[in-house]
């Protein structure tokens, strides 16, 4: 549609009623000058009330989005199964979120209804009270006017959501909040709106350092979380990081696999107490090497959720060490 | 069975068959209501483009002075009774142990009598509703209800929540809450009719139904029991309390534990809050009053939670339409007040709900939209057909209309255009299909 703004005339019922519906829809021109817009309807301030608005003019970051998990909050699987197909809808707050802004930086946001496909949208995460759009800086000039909001652009903003099982405390309480590194500068600097995370292999290995000692006759297993800006794994119940040894045969075949150490927040009522690596810890673990061990495998694992079994889907190697014991 | 809850307004969680048909259908009066409505709606609307700021609604009704609510109900919570403690603790569990499950049936009695004589009795029978031992949870639900201990409804319909697999003691539950006057757990009295429990929720049934005036006569069939209490909880989903009994107002503890509800509900835990949800929406009447303070609670998340509640419980909290009606100018919740005012029957609302069909944002148009079916406003057919006509309206705003105008003309425009929904596989599936199911319901 072009010029976006659309006047929509009701039917006249009885002959007393007429009512009016302007949309905004569709794609606006990117003349950047938003003079199609001040043309068309006689003002700067439109109505956004669709990512698909946002879509023609910033298609680079909608394709950056678009397949992320903020995208299918509401439509993955996952979490359709856990929150039984969302009738529990307490699951609805976050996944399918009215705009942030509407209830506050840092507080927990209210449902919507519309738009179940875009989950966390453009429209979530930018648009002010006001009903104007936020950004790091002002930029009258640009077709949607975006205005610098502090919170937007600070952590405050993802604390919303991003809360609930502590990643933001996590992060509030390392070195990272004191250097400045921001939640942003991790997720959003090399996948822009991607918000890559723990479905990216790359991003995981980034987050963990696997080394392996042989010493005073014992294995040493020692996980550092170098890169991650909060606890490794972080925040979702279903995360576990496992460490698993073998000891290689003649072959080179590990007949039994052992686990070292898991790496995970219990849940609920599971049993436990909370084993994360918090940002910059360190965590060793020894085993005892059978008699005649010629070399030792260990491996780095993460999961999905802690039921996952090596090979799975869900689980993913992210390292394997392998040395000798001579 | 395929009955489905009452309140049918918001999907449910835990454990729950469903009953009945939807309600009545609110037949209208409303063709002359609205047109003194479309008189009042100024014609050729206010442009919201012009509008500087988060733009409201031309006629929004006043917010109401909102109060903070939240320490009055932490009040409240000081009557909970304090839990057990100390060695008392252990023997009077050991008591309810032997009363309940022990082989020795003599033993077995004289426990029972010392248990029931106690004077914490009524406390370590709550206790016992989440013991391990369904044969425990079973014989406490039961002797709860038969002790009329009123207190405990609360926590009988929590328990509920949780008490998914074992029958038995969901038989129990319900039996215990119809003695008790709520009638929140017929569907699951229902379900025992159809098990191996079948006998026994027959006679539960039985003594309900007669003490409601509707007698099943000197040998009824399951059929005609099953049929008597479909048409007794439909009362109840519109009544939200028992006919013919005089009802019995809330003691403190009862309060005391709803008051804790409404405390959960602004906590940062996912599940007290559905648990609360689960609890107060379940309570009938006698829970209205208390929902009716956070109406204009300055605690959003108190604001919200109750709002949603009214609206499960559908019609049974229609008498506070009056009070949901001023958050129709709630800045943040005023779609949620809309959806609520169709579930809770406030046809005298429809006026206000045409005139958000032209609110700025779509969340709230969206939500007008779909009040109208629920509401039974007939009314309001020619716009919802005139918004799901044009093409220019957007596909979230066209899918609610449909719903509405579905319920209200089943042979119209909506039913089939929500099909096409799923067969183009242009809109989100399972959102589509719960309309569509919610629709068929209404029929
Ligand atoms: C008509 C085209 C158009 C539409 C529609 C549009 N924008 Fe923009 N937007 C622009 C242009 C052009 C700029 C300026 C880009 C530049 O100069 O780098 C801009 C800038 C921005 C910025 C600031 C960028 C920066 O570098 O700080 C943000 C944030 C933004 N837009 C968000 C949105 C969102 C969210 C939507 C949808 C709700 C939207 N825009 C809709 C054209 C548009
Ligand atoms: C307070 C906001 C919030 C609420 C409420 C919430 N979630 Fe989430 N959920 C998140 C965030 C943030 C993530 C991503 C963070 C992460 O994975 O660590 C997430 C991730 C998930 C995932 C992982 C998805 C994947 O593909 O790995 C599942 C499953 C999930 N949530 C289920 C639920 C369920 C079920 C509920 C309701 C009981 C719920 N969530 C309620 C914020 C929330
Ligand atoms: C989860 C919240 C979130 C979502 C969803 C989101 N954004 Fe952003 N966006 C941000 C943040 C935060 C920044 C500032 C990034 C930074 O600090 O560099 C930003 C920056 C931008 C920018 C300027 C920088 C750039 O990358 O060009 C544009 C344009 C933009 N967003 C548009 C969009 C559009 C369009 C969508 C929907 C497709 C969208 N955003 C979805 C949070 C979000
Ligand atoms: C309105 C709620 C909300 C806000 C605000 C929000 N997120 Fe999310 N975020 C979510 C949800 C929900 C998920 C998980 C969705 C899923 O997996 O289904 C998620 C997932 C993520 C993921 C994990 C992606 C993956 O593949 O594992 C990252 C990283 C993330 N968010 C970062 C951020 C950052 C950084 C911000 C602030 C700029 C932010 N989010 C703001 C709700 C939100
Ligand atoms: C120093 C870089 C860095 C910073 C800062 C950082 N993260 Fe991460 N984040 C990572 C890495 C690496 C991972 C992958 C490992 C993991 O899951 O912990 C990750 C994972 C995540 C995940 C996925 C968790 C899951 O299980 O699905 C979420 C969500 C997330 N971060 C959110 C945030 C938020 C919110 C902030 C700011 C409060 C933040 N991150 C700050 C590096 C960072």
């Amino acid at each position: 549609m072009n010029g976006a703004v659309r006047g929509v005339g009701l039917a006249v019922i009885a002959g007393v009623f007429v009512g009016g519906w302007l949309w905004v829809r569709g794609e606006p021109e990117t003349n950047g000058t938003g003079a199609a817009h001040a043309a068309t309807a006689g003002v700067k301030v439109k109505m956004w009330q669709s990512s698909q608005q946002c879509k023609s003019c910033h298609q680079k970051v909608w394709d950056e989005w678009y397949g992320s998990h903020h995208q299918i909050a509401y439509t993955n699987p996952e979490v359709r199964r856990l929150s039984e197909d969302f009738r529990i809808k307490d699951c609805q707050a976050c996944h399918l979120p009215r705009q942030v802004a509407l209830t506050g930086f840092g507080k927990r946001s209210l449902p919507r209804q519309t738009r179940p496909n875009e989950g966390v949208d453009c429209i979530t995460c930018h648009l002010a009270a006001d009903g104007t759009i936020m950004g790091k800086r002002d930029m009258p000039k640009a077709p949607c006017a975006p205005k610098a909001n502090a919170d937007f652009a600070s952590v405050n903003m993802c604390a919303s959501c991003h809360n609930q099982h502590q990643t933001t405390d996590q992060w509030r309480a390392s070195k990272y909040a004191k250097e400045g590194k921001t939640c942003h500068d991790c997720h959003m600097g090399k996948f822009g709106h991607g918000f890559n995370a723990a479905h990216d292999t790359a991003m995981l290995r980034a987050a963990g350092e696997l080394t392996v000692e042989f010493a005073a006759g014992e294995l040493k297993m020692t996980l550092f979380n170098k890169g991650a800006g909060h606890n490794f794994p972080t925040e979702e119940r279903h995360r576990a990081l496992d460490i698993e040894y073998g000891f290689p045969d003649a072959k080179g075949e590990v007949a039994t696999w052992q686990r070292a150490y898991r790496f995970r927040q219990p849940y609920r009522d599971e049993p436990g107490e909370n084993t994360q690596l918090p940002a910059m810890a360190k965590k060793s673990v020894s085993a005892k090497v059978p008699e005649g061990a010629e070399r030792a495998k260990v491996r780095l694992w993460y999961r999905l959720n802690p039921f996952a079994k090596n090979g799975d889907k869900a689980s993913t190697l992210l390292e394997e060490k392998e040395i000798s014991l001579r | 069975m395929s009955f489905h809850r009452c309140g049918t307004g918001t999907r449910e969680t835990g454990g729950a068959v469903s009953i009945g048909r939807r309600s009545t259908r609110r037949r209208s009066v409303l063709l002359g209501i609205c047109a003194v409505a479309f008189g009042s709606v100024p014609a050729c609307t206010r442009n919201p483009l012009h509008a500087k700021a988060a733009p409201q609604p031309a006629s929004a009704p006043k917010p109401p002075a909102y109060t903070p609510r939240l320490a009055e109900f932490r009040k409240l919570m000081e009557a909970e009774p304090k839990p057990l403690e100390g060695p008392r603790l252990g023997e009077l569990r050991d008591l309810m142990e032997t009363a309940f499950t022990s082989q020795d049936q003599r033993l077995r009695k004289m426990a029972k009598s010392s248990l029931l004589e106690a004077a914490e009795c009524d406390a370590v029978l709550e206790m016992g509703l989440t013991h391990e031992r369904a044969e425990v949870r079973s014989n406490a639900a039961f002797e709860l209800g038969n002790r009329k201990c009123r207190r405990a409804v609360p926590l009988l319909l929590r328990r509920m929540k949780d008490e998914t697999s074992a029958a038995e003691p969901r038989f129990y539950l319900a039996d215990a809450l119809c003695r008790l006057d709520n009638l929140a757990a017929l569907p699951e009295l229902l379900e025992a009719m159809e098990g191996a429990l079948a006998q026994r929720a027959a006679g539960t049934a039985i003594t309900l139904l007669d003490r409601c005036g509707r007698s099943p006569g000197s040998a009824p069939t399951y059929a005609a029991l099953r049929a008597g209490l479909r048409l007794l909880y439909r009362e109840w989903c519109v009544l939200g309390r028992v006919p013919v009994v005089e009802p019995v107002p809330l003691d403190a503890v009862a309060r005391a534990r709803l008051g804790r509800c409404f405390v959960d509900m602004v906590g940062k835990e996912l599940r007290p809050v559905d648990e609360a949800r689960y609890v107060l929406s379940r309570m009938g009447a006698p829970a209205v009053s208390l929902l009716e303070r956070v109406l204009d609670a300055e605690e959003l998340y108190l604001r919200q939670h109750g709002l949603e509640i009214l609206r499960r419980m559908g019609l049974q909290s229609s008498s506070v339409a009056s009070k949901v009606r001023p958050l129709l100018g709630d800045p943040q919740l005023r779609g949620e007040a809309a959806a609520t005012l169709g579930e809770i029957g406030a046809i005298d609302a429809v006026p206000d709900l045409l005139a958000l069909l032209e609110d700025p944002d779509i969340e709230v148009q969206c939500a007008a939209a779909g009040a109208f079916g629920p509401l039974a406003a007939h009314g309001a057919v020619p716009q919802l057909e005139a918004l799901l006509s044009r093409q220019e309206t957007p596909m979230d705003l066209r899918v609610r209309a449909a719903f509405s105008l579905a319920m209200l003309r089943p042979h119209g425009p909506g039913f089939p255009f929500l099909r096409a929904r799923l067969q183009q596989g242009d809109y989100h599936a399972p959102t589509v299909r719960e309309l569509l199911d919610r629709v068929i319901e209404s029929w």
